[in-house]
């Protein structure tokens, strides 16, 4: 199955008539992604790369039928727009920008749920289900349809484990970017219950940071309702306290609380396998699998 | 970003929240001449962004004005924990009767907005929160709901039931939350807020962080003279349009994610090799962005070698690799530059490095080695 998306996915592009909006677009739509409209505010009746454009989310969620809709705005619009698409009645939103404030956040993350819509970023390279569907900018070649869920805080890690997994034959069911802020819409807890409902999924790889407590929060989960096997990686060991390195997400407060120490050691108590480098991630992912006996060795290429 | 001290009044001031009388002096002449407009006894604070001013021996109470100028003089010329003063806060001394806790906090963990009350004020709260917990009361605000009348009469208990006060507190707490919502804070803090003889509330102390994000629509709180907690590296990546962070080593990660950036840290701390700094290039660098960010890099001194670690999505090795290939001639000798190169158009950006003599890896573990072997071979 896959999770968020797959091939009936009906996708609006939000801002795209910008550089990035109209480039990813395109490369969405060549992939499968049924991009069936963008959004521009008075570009209406244009066409960018054969896609109708609408002034609002409403107009083309009402003539389209879209349940799903990807942000290509600048972070000081990304409030707006996302309110616009729930209020369009937008189910999935999928938002890139990275540096979207923080009060900005605080109110679509929460309005967002009051309205049962699925948020995802920002600072997202967004969601993929290989050989179904795109919402997003990754460079999509590295993937492979199979049977591993994944779910990031970092773009570019995710793509390291990708790389990694599809090296050895390993595909993946559903990527997911939770992205790299104080506040992403959804957190690997939001996603976990999806991965342990997906046919599709057999085990799921969380990469985690430094800073907050989303990995912690979703130990919890693991130890109470997790039948699938989770594999975790989490960056930033060496990362001195009290720095935001990088992600504005990724801040260790003093006293140790969010660094990885603390986290590594909550997730093996939850029975989570750790990885020490992303370089073994295919190694141990088969290991555990050939022992559940999920995997068949003539999948491997 | 942080504010000072007198920044904080002054919004305090402009939100109608009681503070002293009293004025900003950059020089110790300056300060007396605000001391004579106050008349009578003053307090002196230190103006720096750091904790801990009072026992650095940056806050002083000056009984005789004639005092003023040569304690000013001595607190302007005390840095603390490092940073030198911006000037000195010179302020009416006031009579207090009692002391308060207050902030308005965003909780990061639960993704909430907290109100943090205390009626041991002036100390500092991790400390109460530790020894006294009862005389602290946090209560957690609904993003969609807002700050609502109820959330602050639970603090009653705390106030000895006295409505008196808890009306005037009412006040003060929704004025700082809308200081908080206006102004993208992270924290806004009063400690101590005093209450003084004559029953009014007035805020002794006064923090406020914005969140880095909002800063383009807070222009007018976050004016330039805040940049100099910041390193000087950070601050020329920062006026470069990059995010830098200095460490503590010799070798410097540029990388096209905080993530990837992090991954290559851990990896050459397992090797002992410390980074001096971190520079991200985010998504879709340019050549001339590359060039840009070894400018930065190279500045600091600590750095001995520069990490290219490319894993391309959005981002095209290609680029990046005509970007290190154009400023090769600029790195001063003694810096050496390894790269790892994976992702979108991984073999065009090996061989651009190719033709300038430059190896670059696909993996990055052999790129670590590498660059550890040639640091410590030094």
């Amino acid at each position: 199955m896959s999770i968020l998306i797959n091939e009936d996915t009906k996708l609006i592009v939000q801002g795209i008539t910008g550089r990035e909006g109209s480039y990813h677009a395109s490369l969405m739509k060549k992939y499968g992604t049924k991009v069936v409209a963008g959004v521009t505010p008075g570009k209406g009746g244009h066409k960018i790369e054969g896609i109708p454009v609408f002034n609002s989310a409403y107009e083309a969620v009402r003539n389209t039928g879209a349940n799903a809709s990807i942000l290509f705005v600048p972070p000081r619009f990304t409030k707006d727009g996302i309110l616009e698409a729930i209020d369009g009645g937008i189910k999935l939103i999928v938002t890139i920008a990275e540096g979207v404030p923080v009060h900005d956040m605080l109110f679509a993350h929460y309005y967002a749920r009051l309205n049962n819509c699925i948020l995802i970023g920002p600072n997202t390279p967004g969601i993929i289900s290989p050989g179904k569907s795109k919402v997003g900018f990754m460079s999509d070649s590295i993937y492979k349809k199979g049977n591993i869920g994944i779910m990031s805080r970092s773009a570019t890690l995710s793509y390291e484990v990708v790389n990694n997994l599809s090296n050895k034959g390993i595909g993946q069911s559903t990527v997911v970017g939770v992205g790299g802020d104080s506040i992403p819409g959804s957190s690997f807890i939001d996603l976990l219950p999806l991965f342990e409902e997906d046919s599709q999924t057999d085990l799921i790889v969380m990469v985690g940071e430094i800073g907050g407590s989303d990995e912690e929060i979703a130990v919890k989960y693991i130890k109470e309702y997790m039948k699938k096997p989770v594999v975790a990686f989490i960056a930033g060991e060496a990362a001195p306290e009290e720095k935001v390195m990088g992600h504005a997400g990724a801040i260790i407060s003093p006293g140790g609380k969010g660094g990885v120490k603390c986290k590594r050691k909550a997730l093996l108590e939850a029975g989570v396998h750790m990885i020490e480098k992303l370089s073994e991630v295919a190694e141990i992912v088969l290991k555990i699998l050939y022992k559940k006996g999920d995997f068949k060795k003539e999948n491997i290429t | 970003m942080k504010l000072y001290e007198y920044q904080v009044k002054e919004i305090f001031s402009k939100y109608g929240i009681g503070i002293q009388k009293g004025k900003l002096a950059k020089t110790p002449q300056e300060a007396k001449q605000v001391a004579a407009v106050i008349g009578g006894p003053v307090v002196l604070k230190s103006q720096v962004l750091v904790g801990g001013r009072g026992k650095a021996g940056g806050v002083k109470i000056i009984e005789d004005l004639n005092d003023v100028e040569k304690a000013a003089d001595k607190i302007l010329k005390t840095e603390i924990k490092g940073y030198k003063p911006i000037g000195i806060l010179v302020l009416e001394k006031i009579e207090i009767k009692q002391e308060f806790y207050l902030s308005i906090v965003f909780d990061r963990k639960i993704k909430k907005t907290v109100i943090i009350f205390s009626s041991f004020g002036g100390m500092d709260i991790e400390e109460v929160s530790k020894k006294h917990p009862q005389k602290i009361a946090k209560i957690y605000v609904e993003e969609l709901l807002g700050l609502q009348d109820f959330h602050i009469n639970r603090l009653l208990p705390l106030l000895n039931n006295d409505r008196e006060i808890l009306s005037k507190l009412k006040e003060i707490v929704k004025k700082l939350y809308s200081i908080y919502k206006k102004s993208d804070s992270m924290i806004v803090e009063i400690n101590p807020l005093a209450l003084t003889e004559n029953g009014d509330l007035v805020a002794l102390d006064g923090k406020m962080e914005i969140d880095n994000n909002a800063e383009y629509r807070q222009k007018s709180l976050t004016d330039t003279e805040n940049k100099d907690v910041e390193d000087p590296i950070e601050l020329i990546g920062k006026e470069a349009g990059f995010v830098v962070i200095k460490l503590k080593g010799n070798i410097s990660i540029i990388s096209n994610g905080a993530g990837l950036a992090l991954s290559t840290l851990d990896l050459l701390d397992k090797y002992n090799m410390g980074v001096a700094n971190i520079l991200d290039l985010s998504g879709g660098a340019t050549p001339e962005k590359v060039m840009r960010a070894i400018k930065v890099v190279i500045q600091d001194k600590d750095v001995k070698g520069i990490l290219f670690n490319i894993f391309g999505g959005i981002t095209r090795c290609d680029e990046i690799a005509r970007g290190i290939a154009g400023a090769l001639n600029s790195i001063p000798e003694g810096i050496s530059v390894v790269c790892r190169l994976q992702g979108t158009n991984r073999d065009e950006g090996i061989n651009i490095l190719k033709d300038v003599n430059l190896d670059a890896d696909t993996d990055l573990e052999e790129t670590v080695k590498n660059i550890v072997s040639i640091m410590n071979r030094g």
